[in-house]
């Protein structure tokens, strides 16, 4: 690491005082000071390494409860190699090696004796391009709960049911609920995405560019949609989209790499109302301004 | 103008020599065509004239020369049957291994390169192994079951690369969210990936089948085997020759008890109408399972 301007002196552009807490040698400070919500999620020097290849490296932040993050930054930065981190999908690359910790109300979901599947009950995910099961929209919905168990017509009717009114998709699907999920347009399909998540009941929600494939007019209604849930969810978003980011979060995370996919950091995490009026780093004031990225 | 004259002259050129190469392309394409249809219409016409409802459904009289060869037809059915149940589920578990559970690496690359390699053993070469391991090692008598057993390894290398190749092309996305909404790895290969992948793995075992209901080399060496030590027991027919058509068709071409030509391609007819039926059904299903509309992909 021969790193000739650390992220703590760059990040005094005009020399004003940082009332920021160092933690592994970043800038971080609550994200905000009259945050009441409890923490849900910490990451602790949480890191990604693919074979060799460190994509990103010490991210330490605390995600709040009912809140929606944001995480931004141009591609190749790590944020979804980080977002992948929160349910441990990275199990799933063979070359990938995850260090650092995440606590999970308290609890290292990396420890040896945690379930990777149980650790994905509680933190659900959307992904970038919708993938509904080659099934029909009921069975899509009701897929998570059957395999947990819950059995029972009546009660999977209710759960399918709570879960697409939820998802904002129940007026649109309930005369159609056993075509398959596959028919409806690409915002509908991303919502029974989310409808089937929520039929899960996870504590958290992490969506990785969840409308980069959808229209406007669909990305707005996922938009409203996540408000909606924030009530009931934590919600963590992967955007490229800066806009979506100032429209949708409460907090916002701004993540750079040295090079593409390389070294990725955490610049930069607070409330996003500050991090879009008054960011502290010259690099995330260049990122939002359209500088770069 | 000249400049465009000449444009246009370049694109007739252009034009021609695509109508050209085209036009070899569908001759080729022909050629191919014009064996298969040629066997088919051979058979078909030397043949159809022995089929009867007797020729089919009947036990033979005088030694072949007359009655029918339903016993024939109903152990090759049998065996067919051995086959799917030997071949399929070993099969179609290895794929789900290779596919869903191996970890990339030299190990994976040694196993699929043995699978590809297994397709390319000479059948009789699978033949005598089958032979040698179930008469010699497991003393078995029960031809049919030995030749079902060869079949169907031979069958096997089909099954599993169809199979596996059906749960590589499912849309990896898929897997991933069910993995996500804290499904586990078995159940989201059970009750997603295998179900998505059943067209493709279906059409493999079909296709593999039907395969195996044409061999003729591996049978001929097991029933050549049994043969020496077949005993003279009325149900002998059943257990200790491979009674199947293949065999039985090859056993009346070289005989010499002057079984009518027609008698022979009517054999033929049947083993050909035989592999047909299960080259279409495998098209047929496919087809009629992705019409479902559960395979639709975007």
């Amino acid at each position: 690491m021969r790193e000739t301007t650390t992220p703590e002196q760059a990040s005094r552009k005009d020399g004003a005082q940082v009332s920021a807490v160092s933690l592994g040698g970043l800038p971080y400070r609550p994200a905000h000071a009259a945050e009441t919500a409890p923490v849900v999620l910490r990451l602790d020097k949480v890191g990604v390494s693919y074979g060799d290849r460190p994509a990103v490296q010490d991210v330490t932040m605390d995600i709040y409860k009912n809140r929606i993050t944001a995480l931004i930054g141009p591609s190749g930065c790590g944020k979804s190699s980080i977002l992948r981190c929160l349910n441990r999908m990275n199990d799933l690359i063979y070359s990938a090696k995850v260090t650092g910790s995440v606590y999970l109300d308290g609890v290292d979901i990396n420890g040896d004796a945690v379930d990777p599947v149980q650790v994905r009950r509680h933190v659900g995910m959307v992904f970038q391009k919708p993938n509904p099961f080659p099934m029909s929209i009921k069975e899509n919905v009701a897929f998570g709960p059957k395999r947990q168990g819950t059995s029972g017509r009546g009660r999977l009717k209710e759960t399918v049911e709570k879960a697409l009114r939820s998802a904002a998709l129940w007026d649109e699907v309930a005369d159609k609920m056993d075509q398959p999920g596959t028919a409806l347009s690409g915002g509908q399909q991303q919502r029974l995405c989310i409808a089937r998540v929520l039929a899960v009941r996870p504590e958290i929600i992490l969506m990785d560019e969840p409308c980069s494939s959808l229209d406007p007019v669909a990305t707005l209604k996922i938009e409203d949609l996540m408000r909606e849930l924030a009530r009931d969810y934590t919600i963590v978003i992967v955007t490229h989209n800066m806009q979506q980011a100032a429209r949708v979060s409460d907090y916002t995370a701004f993540m750079l790499a040295s090079e593409h996919g390389l070294n990725g950091r955490l610049i930069e995490y607070g409330a996003t109302n500050e991090i879009f009026t008054n960011p502290r780093d010259k690099r995330t004031e260049d990122y939002i301004t359209g500088r770069f990225g | 103008m000249t400049a465009l004259f000449g444009q246009a002259a370049r694109n007739q050129r252009l034009d021609w020599l695509q109508k050209f190469v085209f036009g070899v392309a569908f001759l080729t394409t022909i050629v191919v065509c014009v064996p298969v249809i040629v066997v088919a219409v051979y058979v078909i016409s030397h043949g159809a004239s022995a089929l009867s409802w007797d020729f089919l459904f009947e036990g033979p009289a005088r030694a072949g020369r007359e009655g029918g060869f339903f016993p024939v037809i109903v152990l090759t059915m049998y065996a067919l049957v051995l086959v799917i149940i030997f071949a399929v589920p070993v099969g179609v578990l290895s794929a789900v291994y290779l596919a869903e559970y191996a970890r990339p690496g030299r190990l994976l690359r040694l196993i699929n390169l043995t699978i590809i390699n297994l397709a390319g053993v000479p059948s009789i070469v699978y033949g005598l192994f089958g032979a040698a391991l179930f008469f010699d090692v497991i003393h078995t008598k029960q031809a049919l079951w030995v030749a079902s057993a060869t079949l169907a390894m031979q069958a096997l290398a089909i099954v599993i690369t169809s199979s596996r190749e059906a749960l590589l092309s499912i849309t990896p996305g898929i897997r991933e969210g069910s993995l996500a909404l804290g499904v586990s790895k078995l159940r989201t290969t059970f009750f997603i990936a295998l179900p998505q992948a059943f067209p493709g793995i279906i059409t493999g075992s079909l296709l593999a089948v039907s395969r195996a209901a044409g061999e003729t080399a591996p049978i001929l060496v097991v029933g050549a085997i049994a043969a020496t030590n077949a005993s003279l027991r009325p149900d002998a027919i059943i257990n200790d020759r491979p009674q199947m058509l293949s065999y039985e068709l090859y056993y009346r071409i070289t005989e010499g008890l002057g079984l009518a030509d027609e008698r022979k391609w009517g054999l033929a007819l049947v083993l050909l109408g035989i592999v047909l039926v299960l080259n279409v059904s495998a098209l047929l299903l496919r087809i009629k399972i992705q019409s479902m509309g559960f395979e639709k992909r975007n």
